[in-house]
């Protein structure tokens, strides 16, 4: 009996120690300890010995089994992990994940951030006509004050004695949506804007302006004020400061330029706010009295505030980037750049 | 536009550093960008908006300033002595184009260079020095805001006409360069020829040289629009045109036009011995506004006291009339841009100072109309696109014919741009793919090659006598491998099918620049760019599919939820070889025939075209997947099917089962 259990130990002691592999060892403890093994069977022999043979066997049975198992265990220790072992640090497959325009990042974080004031959002579309572009908007024709808003015109028939353009900023669409619904409103108008300015670092002919105005009985400057430094602090920092510089647009009165705390230098001065500490970024003011005239909305009863902005010039300060060109380039090296946190 | 410090000193006491003083002008409205020495002196560059010409002068900006200052500017008047009278027939043919017209003849002048302090001055305000007429001119011109002219006499006929140019006729100016005009130019002209373009710029032949011993001095006011139209005709601006086309204050016509003839007799040593002067200042608006400061404070948001803005608008040169009821507001002349009660508002809002008014959030109200945003809908698209791989583009809407070939406008008509940036370039695109070609074709060429590109944007054409301006959605791709149009085609798929747009018919066509084209319904269509076309490009494979988003928008449909059928499926497989003419979806209708209503699915494995088989032919297995809707299905059901379906398939001639 002694020497039965001796045998098994040695083979067992032999097989695992020569075992090559974690799923080998399982084997070995099925072979060993399993309901088929050969420890197995000796111990139901127990039950046909003497009540004096019984304890010593029952001894060496629990001894064996208790041996095989812990060079079981100690075994699976050489194999901890080796066979699941990769060298992480081997090069992963490139992924290329598709992605969102910066021009299209930074027109969603303005509607956004303005919708949580209750502005909605509408489209307008690209070609429009003189009356829209420029009448509605107090522009006269033939003035000084045109001549920020030079215009692509195109060769459409004209609407009575309009003629159709290219649009040189989304003003026209407000126009359009403010004969089409009374106050009290809101709006956000992103889109494509067309002006015939020579191409070079900061000057593209096709740009995006995103425009927003609110029109109701009691709508002010300070609304107008409030409204942008909210946008400021949710688009680039909650430390921006804005600083209000009276101007001219024909279509606002009062006017104004807005310029934000430069966000390189953060006011100091350096060569992107051309040591002024200030970047300019919108325009704005209340809306002339004359332009809700020209939507039928009566001024004397109601008042509003517009402000416009250039996308590009917003991502570039965002961003960093340096040339509005790369923005219609769109290399792959480019686009790949940019994600929305 | 430039001014001197020290020639704003003259009219007013500025006790502030040259830095305060640019914060106060910028921050009321006159945006100081630059600022250099020069010399003794400062020079301020100031940007002056187009509604506010009188700041075109330095006795404007001396009577802004004085306001931010609250101090008074001096300006001093002289009398304006008129004889002796001039006998020289000057003719202006229409008030409508020179309202006023004043010459003076200053004889016995000699041209020398100008005295130190006129250099200095003009300098400071960015003018090179000339000569001493000519400087005294441009002096003039800078303090008072009208600008002047002086002929050398002697080398005109002794008549002066102000007329519109005969068309034809030409004009040397004393920028060398000879310019030929119409009927919308507005000439100073002698009996024989034009001298000058109005208000624009002199002509050669009688500009003052050094020879120059008489000299005639004109201060004019010419229209807005006519001068306008004159300098965008001949493409020239100058100081002089600058200032008459927004205007000038004709209160100072005759002071500046005496203080240059003073001049040029003390520096040149001439005497005047004529004036003469013809038509009447233009009729100047101005309004009586009625101002209610409690409106003012609801338009600004402010709680100004009346006297203070009453205050502000008196330092501005403004009268107050105040009646028993109201109150009302008479501008200055030189304020032609007031015409409203919010030009006021401006008004007293800028000096007040835009930082202290308060900033709060508007509250807008909201209503009850459901408005849907097409931009909500671009936006899901958009995200659809990212989702898919595809990465973002924005391509210009402008482009040359020579990128479209002939055919494809044959179709439609395009619109042109009237007066494009290059010549070559003024053909609003009628197709979005175009901008995404060149795009592909722009990165290929630096050596970019696995690129899936979209872009959302809008198409244009002529339409029944007016335009069709279309939203689209153009995907792209450009791949080495000819195969990968059947992932490009699965993306497309899985895009219509998240805007629950499914089981779709496509029609083939064929379409000039496509190996392969087909149209989706009404929606879009998907191709392959020809190789030809390709090749010249120096591209590879090219797979690009259009789609009209109000189309899609139309057809778009929510997600329903649909039972998940838990029930266990059997799969089988068919091996088979299929000839080069034999259309996969005759094998996919046939099966959906046969298998009917327990067709779970089929999916295409082990697609093999090689030396183990037939040259036309290729190799795949079909996966069948049967599924019945409410119990299992038995072994045996589906064999004895699918043994039907296998003779069904094998009928089909060119399909050889394996």
């Amino acid at each position: 009996m002694l020497e039965e259990f001796g045998k098994i130990k040695q083979e067992a002691e032999q097989a695992i120690d020569g075992c090559g592999s974690l799923k080998e060892l399982e084997d070995l403890r099925v072979r060993f300890l399993g309901r088929k093994s050969a420890l197995t069977s000796l111990s139901s022999s127990l039950k046909g010995l003497s009540p004096q043979d019984k304890p010593e066997a029952g001894r060496l049975f629990n001894q064996t089994k208790n041996f095989i198992a812990g060079l079981i265990e100690e075994k699976k220790k050489d194999f901890k992990g080796l066979e699941d072992r990769l060298d992480l640090s081997f090069a992963s497959e490139k992924i290329n994940l598709g992605s969102k325009h910066p021009a299209s990042i930074v027109v969603r974080e303005i509607c956004d951030i303005f919708a949580g004031l209750g502005f909605e959002v509408q489209e307008g579309k690209e070609i429009e006509d003189e009356w829209h572009n420029f009448q509605a908007l107090n522009i006269p024709l033939e003035h000084p004050s045109r001549d920020m808003f030079d215009t692509f015109y195109l060769d459409l028939k004209p609407s009575g004695a309009y003629k159709h353009l290219l649009r040189s900023h989304t003003s026209p669409s407000q126009i359009r949506l403010m004969k089409k619904r009374k106050p009290p409103l809101a709006f956000l108008v992103p889109g494509r804007v067309y002006r015939p300015d020579a191409v070079d670092a900061s000057h593209s002919f096709m740009f995006h302006q995103i425009e927003g105005f609110a029109v109701s009985r009691d709508i002010n400057f300070s609304h107008l004020k409030g409204a942008l430094v909210y946008f400021a602090k949710h688009m680039f920092s909650d430390k921006a400061k804005l600083r209000f510089r009276p101007h001219f647009f024909p279509f606002t009165e009062p006017s104004a330029e807005v310029d934000i705390s430069c966000i390189i230098c953060k006011g100091k001065g350096c060569s992107v706010c051309k040591r002024t500490g200030w970047l300019e970024i919108l325009g704005c003011g209340m809306i002339h009295p004359n332009v809700l005239k020209a939507c039928k909305i009566n001024p004397k009863t109601y008042q509003g505030f517009a402000f416009g902005m250039g996308i590009e010039r917003i991502a570039m300060l965002k961003f960093g980037i340096n040339d509005i060109r790369l923005f219609f380039e769109n290399d792959i090296r480019f686009l790949e750049q940019f994600y929305e946190v | 536009m430039k001014f001197s410090l020290n020639f704003l000193k003259e009219f007013l006491e500025i006790k502030v550093s040259p830095d305060k003083l640019s914060e106060l002008l910028t921050m009321a409205g006159l945006e100081v960008i630059a600022r250099e020495r020069v010399g003794s002196d400062t020079s301020f560059e100031v940007e002056v908006t187009s509604n506010r010409p009188d700041l075109l002068s330095i006795v404007g900006i001396a009577y802004e300033a004085s306001a931010l200052l609250g101090k008074k500017s001096k300006v001093s008047l002289v009398k304006v002595k008129t004889k002796p009278a001039l006998n020289m027939p000057v003719t202006i043919e229409s008030k409508k184009d020179c309202s006023l017209y004043i010459g003076r003849v200053i004889e016995n002048v000699k041209i020398t260079p100008s005295p130190a302090w006129l250099v200095e001055r003009l300098k400071a305000c960015g003018i090179n020095s000339v000569s001493n007429v000519v400087d005294i001119t441009n002096y003039c011109m800078l303090k008072w805001g009208q600008p002047l002219h002086a002929f050398d006499l002697d080398k005109l006929s002794e008549k002066l006409i102000i007329r519109r140019a005969r068309p034809k006729e030409k004009l040397i100016c004393i920028d060398n360069k000879e310019r030929e005009l119409n009927s919308e130019a507005l000439v100073i002209a002698d009996g024989k020829k034009p001298i000058a373009l109005a208000g624009v710029i002199g002509g050669k032949t009688c500009e003052v040289s050094a020879q120059t011993k008489r000299i005639f001095l004109e201060a004019a006011i010419f229209s807005p629009i006519r001068i306008r139209r004159t300098r965008r005709l001949l493409g020239i601006n100058t100081e002089s045109s600058y200032r008459f086309e927004r205007a000038v204050n004709p209160a100072y016509i005759e002071q500046a036009c005496f203080e240059a003839a003073s001049l040029i007799e003390r520096l040149s040593g001439g005497k005047v011995c004529g004036y003469k002067k013809i038509g009447t200042t233009p009729p100047l608006k101005r309004p009586r506004i009625k101002f209610e400061v409690s409106k003012m404070n609801n338009f600004l948001g402010t709680d100004i006291k009346e006297n203070k803005a009453l205050q502000i608008l008196k330092h501005l040169g403004f009268k107050v009339d105040k009646t028993r009821r109201d109150i009302f507001i008479k501008s200055p002349l030189f304020r032609q841009d007031i015409s409203v009660e919010q030009d006021l508002f401006e008004e007293i809002a800028r000096i007040w100072g835009y930082q202290n008014i308060k900033e709060e959030l508007p509250a807008v109200k909201k209503d009850m109309e459901v408005r849907p945003s097409f931009y909500r809908f671009k936006e899901a698209i958009r995200e659809k696109a990212i989702r898919l791989g595809f990465k973002e583009i924005i391509t210009l809407s402008i482009v040359s014919e020579k990128h479209i070939s002939s055919h494809l406008l044959e179709d439609v008509e395009a619109i042109r741009v009237v007066n494009p940036l290059r010549a070559d370039e003024d053909l609003l695109r009628p197709f979005v793919f175009l901008g995404m070609l060149e795009r592909l074709r722009h990165n290929v060429y630096r050596k970019q090659r696995n690129l899936e590109f979209f872009e959302i944007a809008d198409s244009f054409i002529k339409s029944g006598g007016s335009f069709k301006e279309s939203p689209k959605l153009c995907l792209g791709v450009h791949s080495d491998a000819k195969e990968d149009f059947y992932v490009f085609k699965g993306k497309v798929e899985a895009f219509l099918k998240t805007l629950g747009i499914e089981g779709f018919s496509i029609q083939e066509r064929e379409q000039d620049l496509f190996s392969n084209f087909c149209l989706i319904e009404n929606l879009g269509w998907i191709g392959i760019l020809g190789s030809d076309k390709a090749y010249a490009l120096d591209l590879n494979q090219v797979f690009l599919a259009e789609f009209d988003l109000e189309a899609l928008a139309c057809q778009a449909k929510e997600s329903t939820f649909v039972n998940i059928n838990y029930l266990p499926w059997v799969e089988r497989d068919i091996s088979m070889a299929v000839r080069g003419d034999v259309k996969f979806n005759r094998i996919e209708d046939m099966i959906k025939a046969e298998v009917g209503a327990l067709l779970k699915g089929l999916e295409v494995c082990d697609v093999y075209k090689g030396e183990k088989i037939s040259k036309d032919f290729t190799g795949f297995t079909l996966r069948v997947f049967y599924q019945h809707k409410a119990r299992t299905l038995e072994a045996q059901e589906v064999d004895s099917l699918h043994f039907s379906l296998r003779d069904a398939l094998a009928s089909i001639e060119g399909v050889i089962l394996r």
